[in-house]
């Protein structure tokens, strides 16, 4: 009888969990899981997005992708944006939430201006920096006060870093959150048994706040390199993918294929082997990065 | 015990009515989309001088046809309006009518049958005929003896050169490459931000129609680059413009960057200028700026007496919808709005870019209209010289190509001329093999 009351209990409260997780679970069938099934076969398929029919062609896409050049030239260009703006980004968020930590009042506040970056529109601010950055922007204008001019977004040797260095300011604020909730993590009596047994800030820093901090590191390299084979925005509005495909992105590449030349299975093929590269060097950099961290 | 069993028979009850009612709910709101009246969508420019010319067409029409009721809008905002309308389209969600499709996208459309051919309407010809644009519409817009595309508008492109810069160093108005080359030897100085000519856009493959396709033209006196089976442009005219292209860059007579109205604000003496919408902005924007309209360059041994042909950039309204009442409904629109050469006078007054029409420089309806308006009476001189772009459904693909395996090789100074089209040839063969 105890045991009948027991299972009636614990079904009325599964029921009630089914009901209020039914919407999740529909939107993420909706949104997630029939987009990517549909994605998978139209891979198999040739389809020219506005014909009524397609034709079967196995992995014919599949080997296309491969042999294709174009693919490798993208590997480099967003292993490239990923080297610059991991390196960047970690820095200055890192940099960011430091110095917040330090301010004892309204850290709130400034955490919300560093966050406003993060909210605001990719296609807004990519038309900012474009001009900004322009041979007669406001930056060259500046540095041909020196005697220099730097083609930002037309040299094809630094085209990617450019675009990097405008994630890196949109991503800054956003990181900064993440170590900052790490450094506040950090208990404070370490840094006070290390001052002394006569640590200098320098080396706190070092053998305290770096390896404490390397969950979030973790984290936000994992979530960078996302980033990195997600790009979209931003070269699309600022380059087009040029110069000399020096900032072509994947998902450019998809969108063109898609939509400027009308080959859809192509492009699923390029979206799931994108989505097997990405997922093959956020192993490699947790490998490299993770460490196990006791405190 | 009783409770308990109690309490879950009435969990169970509450579960199975909320179930009911959503079911409920979602069958009202399907209910709802059916019964909602059919009327004819169509989309239009998201230019606002295109918007301000349909508001007041749309006001006419409202007033004189009430019972046929069009739901105008502008296209959904996007880099061009054929991604806009493509993506409309898989989706199910596109217009019945729609304007912006040029012949590329058109062929396309109708490889794939998703237009709706106007000749198979009562009153085509005379349609034709009254807006005076049969030969055009009969020689650059059929399918398979079919046509399912009214042009709406023809912008020749054209060179805008600085006067007062010409002036100043008192030289003619540029005709040939080795005209620039003169030019640039005596102005060009990039160190204070002084280039000779402004030769290309972005990389965006439409860019291709200025900065190749217009040259092409003018070299060969109108023949295509490419058909849908092959490639022409790596021939004796084609090696010759991008010779001249890339001294161009070598010697820094133009500037590798997108420049915002470079000839307007003096970045440049003169270059290709994206159309005659351009004239309106730049009195606006620039009203001390005084410039002249030419054809674009030739080669130096162009002959003197031939005529200059260019790129059209043209486009025109299409059909989509299957749907019977809709068609008849539309077919009366175009028929009313084509019929008319007032409608004309007011697509120049909104947009200042020529109608597709036979007759724009001597029809005396248009005459006072260009007669105040100068700068587009320069373009409407180069219509007849106008050519669109060949009825190729892989345009984007093919100029992408173009952009990747000729001009930017050329401009960053990776490839000679020679060897950037000879790729580009079997390059582009293979995708029009394909």
């Amino acid at each position: 009888m105890r045991k009948i009351i027991k299972v009636n209990r614990q079904l009325q409260k599964n029921i009630i969990g089914y009901i209020f997780s039914t919407p999740y679970f529909l939107f993420t069938i909706a949104i997630w899981l029939y987009p990517f099934i549909w994605g998978l076969i139209i891979s198999f398929k040739r389809w020219n997005l506005i014909s009524p029919t397609s034709t079967w062609v196995g992995l014919g896409n599949y080997l296309e992708v491969l042999q294709d050049p174009i693919l490798w030239v993208i590997i480099r260009n967003s292993v490239y944006f990923m080297i610059v703006f991991v390196g960047l980004t970690t820095i200055t968020s890192l940099g960011v939430a430091l110095l917040i930590n330090q301010i004892p009042k309204f850290k709130s506040f400034f955490v919300i201006g560093f966050l406003l970056s993060f909210v605001s529109s990719g296609v807004a601010y990519s038309v900012v920096f474009n001009i900004l950055f322009a041979s007669d922007g406001l930056i060259n204008n500046i540095l041909n006060i020196f005697g220099v001019k730097v083609g930002w977004f037309t040299n094809p040797s630094i085209a990617m870093a450019s675009i990097a260095l405008v994630v890196s300011w949109k991503f800054t604020g956003y990181y900064a959150l993440f170590f900052l909730s790490g450094l506040n993590n950090i208990p404070k009596a370490i840094y006070e048994a290390a001052r002394i047994d006569g640590a200098n800030p320098w080396q706190s820093f070092f053998k305290i706040t770096v390896p404490l901090l390397n969950p979030t590191f973790v984290m936000i390299i994992v979530f960078a390199t996302i980033t990195s084979f997600n790009l979209f925005a931003e070269p699309y509005m600022i380059t087009g993918g040029g110069p000399m495909n020096a900032t072509k992105t994947m998902m450019l590449e998809i969108y063109n294929r898609v939509f400027e030349f009308l080959q859809v299975g192509y492009g699923s093929t390029l979206a799931i082997v994108s989505a097997i590269i990405t997922f093959i060097f956020v192993c490699i950099f947790k490998k490299l990065v993770e460490r196990d961290v006791y405190v | 015990m009783c409770v308990d069993l109690k309490n879950k028979k009435r969990s169970i009850k509450m579960f199975k009515k909320t179930v009911v009612c959503l079911l409920m709910l979602m069958m009202l709101l399907g209910f709802a989309g059916i019964t909602q009246a059919k009327s004819v969508e169509f989309w239009v420019g998201a230019d606002p001088r295109e918007t301000a010319f349909w508001t007041r067409i749309f006001t006419e029409w409202d007033e004189t046809h009430p019972d046929l009721k069009i739901d105008w809008r502008p296209a959904p905002t996007g880099k061009s309006g054929e991604e806009v309308l493509l993506t409309a389209i898989a989706t199910g969600t596109g217009p019945d009518l729609s304007t912006g499709i040029f012949a590329g996208f058109a062929f396309q459309l109708m490889e794939n049958d998703i237009l709706v051919p106007f000749n198979k309407f009562e009153g085509f010809e005379e349609l034709l005929e009254a807006r005076s644009m049969t030969n055009i519409v009969k020689k650059a817009w059929g399918y398979k003896g079919d046509y399912y595309v009214l042009p709406m508008y023809t912008n020749p492109i054209a060179f805008w050169w600085n006067k007062d810069v010409l002036d100043e160093l008192g030289i003619d108005v540029p005709r040939t490459y080795s005209d620039v080359l003169k030019l640039a030897a005596l102005y060009n100085d990039p160190k204070s931000g002084k280039y000779t000519l402004y030769t290309r856009f972005t990389p965006s493959w439409w860019h291709r129609w200025q900065d190749f396709c217009a040259h092409y033209y003018a070299a060969t006196g109108g023949k295509p680059y490419w058909d849908d089976q092959k490639v022409y442009f790596n021939d004796e005219n084609g090696l010759k413009y991008m010779e001249f292209i890339n001294t161009m860059f070598r010697k820094e007579y133009s500037p590798l960057e997108d420049i915002q109205d470079a000839i307007q604000k003096g970045n440049v003496i003169g270059g290709i200028n994206k159309g005659p919408w351009s004239i309106k902005p730049t009195r606006e924007k620039y009203p001390d700026f005084n410039y002249v309209i030419a054809p674009p360059l030739v080669p130096d041994s162009f002959p003197l007496d031939k005529p200059i042909y260019t790129f059209a950039d043209t486009k025109g309204i299409s059909m989509l919808t299957k749907d019977m009442e809709k068609q008849e409904v539309i077919w009366e629109f175009l028929k009313w709005l084509f019929s008319d050469s007032k409608h004309d006078v007011i697509w120049l007054e909104e947009t200042t870019m020529l109608p597709s029409r036979e007759d724009v420089t001597t029809n005396p309806v248009f005459s006072d209209f260009l007669g105040n308006h100068p700068k587009l009476a320069e373009y409407a001189k180069l219509l007849p010289y106008a050519i669109p772009p060949p009825l190729n459904a892989k345009t984007a693909e093919l100029q992408t190509a173009f952009n990747e395996l000729v001009w930017e090789p050329i401009a960053y100074g990776k490839k000679s001329p020679k060897e950037a089209l000879a790729d580009a040839e079997v390059a582009l063969n293979k995708i029009l093999q394909r």
